[in-house]
């Protein structure tokens, strides 16, 4: 057996999985109580065929918290060949708003209803269909959960309550019992996508919560809701619906998305809610150049050409082309760099005609380092074309652009530019937004730490291209638990105590890797730490920077410092300015001591 | 013979023998492709794996009305060797993500990347040909392939001298812009 043929056979096995790993998410269903009624209607035919089939067709079955809701499912339809969804469930005492009947109701595709005066439910009956099946016309009355009849929303017995919960859906674990949860998530990503394609989702800002930044999304048509989205992928986190009801003044229904990541999304709905922007949609341009110390600060403008919106998340790719077309060796570092801030990812989403810009950063040509320190002249190859690969894009822009670099924040070496992420607009990068979102609101009996709780410490060093970095790790020596959240201060201090210039970056770096800000608990005797990098004197020609004798470290949020034993020697002024020293950048505190775990890092797109 | 597009979706929703039809059938285009570009047979080796790794990853995604299947599984092979110049090394990405096994290249692999190489220039060209008009396919045949003169080509096609090479002119161009779409 060749290599080829081990290839092919791994391969086709990987295909295999693909079908029978569906056929196992279907199978519980088919066969709970609901699904025998559902067989004998023409919706459970369909199903049943699906399912057979191999297309995703599923039906999730989740209960309150309390598992204590009459719920009757009614009505359900799926159209069309791209995998519309439709879903309706009704709450015994759920009357739709005046005005919409049961054909308008279902034309949202995401309803999610529960009810409760006070208590907030969490999802409840789903179905929904997709793949490659047409309509499914009408369908009668099915099924439902019951429950004892004084825990219904509105105290009455629901006259639709058939069945019983099923074993399998018990509280608070309703994905791991269904199984089928990844197909709601996409069915509801999928819904939502369709809201927001059609503009009844609009922007309204950003909120804080649980420390992490969170876009939101409301829509005042039909159901008002409020969806919480991430806006590093753009995958909803949290969905609030209102309704209003005949009997019971308002309903609520709050879907909270635990963590898509973990769940096997289809693909196309792992992709964000709107679709990203393919290369066929997209024109690019040169911007403005800026001149800046030794080299030049370039943006490039991607314009959605197309007529419909998508979106862009995070860096494009870049590769230069000589005159002849041959590619000219290209390093691309992500980053910030000379008059580069430190942007972080963001979904940038293009109405038709709508651009979106990255900056390009490099030294120029005609220099590179000496082995003597210093610069030298030397001969790096000129490129004439450059390839723009949009983010998460398979294929590329080529666009006319003569351009010579010698070197970017990783160090001088031909070929070498420094990118951005995209930001919205045509015009230069914006200022960077402030690393620390508005501090977390802190519960009473979690304090934040001050320096006196703590102790700091040095971890592991390390060097890399003319960079150095650090690891230095807290520890909490009181008696009592409390929390960091955010970046350390940084502050040199020379032999006789003087303060020495420094200039602390917060985000990433070279040797910094990009970590999200969140709150780390430390419990008496726990650890968290954070990473310092700065520039060391390669590249740095003319100039000594001053090496500090010991370095104040300052905790998140506290006010005096903590004296430590540690003498970087930083170059660089702010924003690596080749003339300036004492510029070091931090990341925000993690938890535990050593670097950070490869999961707390965020996710970049490739 | 089974349409590309038609072989993807198949294999997106678990078909393992359309897979295998797709993979036989275009395997010699994109070792070719690859080794022509690195020079290496490693190499070509081990994009390839890593190019096949991304397609049963991402069939899903195939859309044909964005693009046919080749267009689609080369733009893919060029992605995997544009990584491979700018970071100097094959990511083996897609291949961790499918939990593949490692595989050991043996000197028969090598001497393989070779054998595919050349099969695949000729199956590409084959595919390219069978694209085009009749009457410039066989006017091609008859010039390029089997070398015969304009007016012996013109006599048998029952056609002016003029006319032939305006084919054969015509035909070639076409030719050279398919190739440089699938490369």
């Amino acid at each position: 057996m060749t290599g080829f043929d081990q290839l092919e056979h791994q391969l086709r096995q990987r295909v295999a999985e693909r079908r029978r790993s569906r056929r196992r998410r279907l199978l519980p269903f088919l066969r709970m109580p609901q699904m025998r009624a559902l067989r004998s209607s023409p919706l459970g035919a369909a199903v049943a065929v699906s399912a057979l089939a191999g297309a995703a067709a599923a039906v999730v079955v989740a209960t309150s918290a309390t598992s204590q809701l009459s719920i009757a499912a009614r009505a359900y339809e799926a159209t069309g060949t791209s995998g519309k969804v439709v879903h309706y469930v009704e709450v015994a005492s759920y009357a739709p708003p005046p005005g919409m009947g049961l054909r308008q109701v279902k034309r949202h595709a995401a309803v999610w209803v529960s009810g409760g005066r006070s208590r907030v439910i969490e999802t409840v009956t789903l179905f929904f269909l997709s793949g490659r099946h047409t309509t499914v016309q009408h369908v009668s009355t099915t099924g439902g959960v019951s429950a004892p009849p004084a825990a219904t929303p509105t105290g009455r017995p629901s006259p639709k309550a058939v069945a019983p919960v099923p074993a399998a859906a018990v509280p608070a674990a309703p994905c791991l019992t269904s199984g089928a949860c990844a197909a709601g998530a996409s069915a509801q990503i999928s819904a939502l996508r369709q809201l927001y394609l059609q503009g009844k989702l609009r922007d309204a800002g950003q909120t804080v919560q649980d420390g992490q930044r969170l876009d939101v999304l409301v829509s005042d048509e039909g159901p008002s809701m409020r969806v919480l989205v991430d806006p590093r992928d753009f995958l909803p986190v949290e969905i609030l619906t209102r309704y209003r009801s005949a009997g019971s003044g308002t309903l609520v229904a709050k879907t909270m998305i635990e963590d898509y990541r973990q769940l096997p999304l289809t693909p196309s709905a792992a992709s964000m809610l709107a679709p990203r922007c393919h290369v066929w949609q997209l024109s690019a341009r040169l911007g403005s150049r800026t001149p800046v110390s030794g080299g030049f600060r370039r943006i490039v403008t991607l314009a959605n050409s197309s007529s419909s919106t998508c979106t862009l998340y995070g860096y494009p790719g870049m590769l230069m082309l000589d005159a002849a077309g041959r590619p000219v060796p290209t390093h691309v570092h992500r980053g910030a760099f000379m008059k580069i801030p430190a942007l972080a990812e963001r979904s940038v989403a293009l109405d038709p005609g709508g651009a979106a810009s990255f900056a390009v950063g490099y030294l120029h040509g005609g220099f590179t380092s000496s082995p003597h320190g210093g610069f030298m002249r030397a001969s790096c190859p000129a490129a004439r074309m450059v390839e723009v690969t949009p983010p998460n894009a398979y294929r590329h822009l080529t666009i006319r652009w003569a351009l010579h670099p010698f070197g970017g924040a990783s160090g001088p070496r031909c070929g070498t530019v420094t990118v951005s992420p995209v930001y919205p607009g045509a015009g230069a990068p914006p200022r960077p937004e402030p690393p620390s979102p508005t501090p977390e609101p802190v519960a009473p009996a979690m304090r934040r730490c001050h320096t006196s709780q703590l102790t700091a410490r040095l971890g592991r060093g390390g060097v890399a291209a003319g960079h150095e970095g650090q690891v230095l790790t807290f520890m909490n020596a009181s008696g009592a638990a409390c929390s960091l959240y955010g970046y350390p201060g940084m502050q040199m201090v020379g032999a006789r105590g003087q303060r020495l210039p420094t200039h602390v970056h917060r985000g990433a770096s070279y040797i910094v890797p990009s970590l999200p800000v969140r709150r780390v608990v430390l419990q008496p005797g726990w650890e968290a730490s954070f990473q310092a990098g700065y520039e060391d004197a390669t590249g740095f020609d003319g100039i000594a920077c001053p090496a500090a004798s010991a370095m104040l470290i300052t905790p998140p949020n506290a006010y005096r410092p903590i004296r430590v034993r540690w003498a970087p020697q930083p170059y660089g002024g702010p924003h690596h300015d080749m003339h300036g020293c004492g510029e070091m950048t931090v990341s925000p505190v993690y938890e535990g001591p050593g670097t950070p775990p490869a999961g707390a890092r965020q996710a970049s797109a490739g | 013979m089974a349409d590309d597009d038609a072989l993807l979706i198949a294999a997106a929703s678990g078909d393992e023998e359309a897979f295998g039809v797709f993979y036989q059938r275009w395997l010699p285009m994109i070792v070719g492709f690859h080794l022509r570009r690195t020079g290496s047979r490693e190499l070509a080796f081990d994009l390839t794996a890593e190019t096949f790794a991304a397609v049963v990853s991402s069939c899903g995604d195939f859309r044909p009305e964005l693009g046919s299947a080749p267009v689609w599984l080369f733009s893919i092979a060029r992605n995997k060797l544009r990584d491979s110049i700018r970071r100097s090394r094959v990511e083996a990405s897609a291949r961790r993500q499918l939990g593949l096994e490692p595989v050991i290249v043996e000197d028969d692999d090598l001497i393989r990347v070779e054998e595919l190489a050349s099969l695949g220039d000729e199956a590409l060209l084959q595919e390219l040909l069978s694209e085009l008009p009749e009457h410039q396919r066989s006017a091609i045949c008859a010039r390029v392939l089997e070398e015969r003169g304009y007016e012996e080509i013109a006599s048998d096609l029952g056609c002016s001298e003029a006319v032939v090479r305006q084919r054969v002119h015509r035909g070639l161009s076409r030719l050279r812009e398919r190739l440089q779409e699938a490369s």
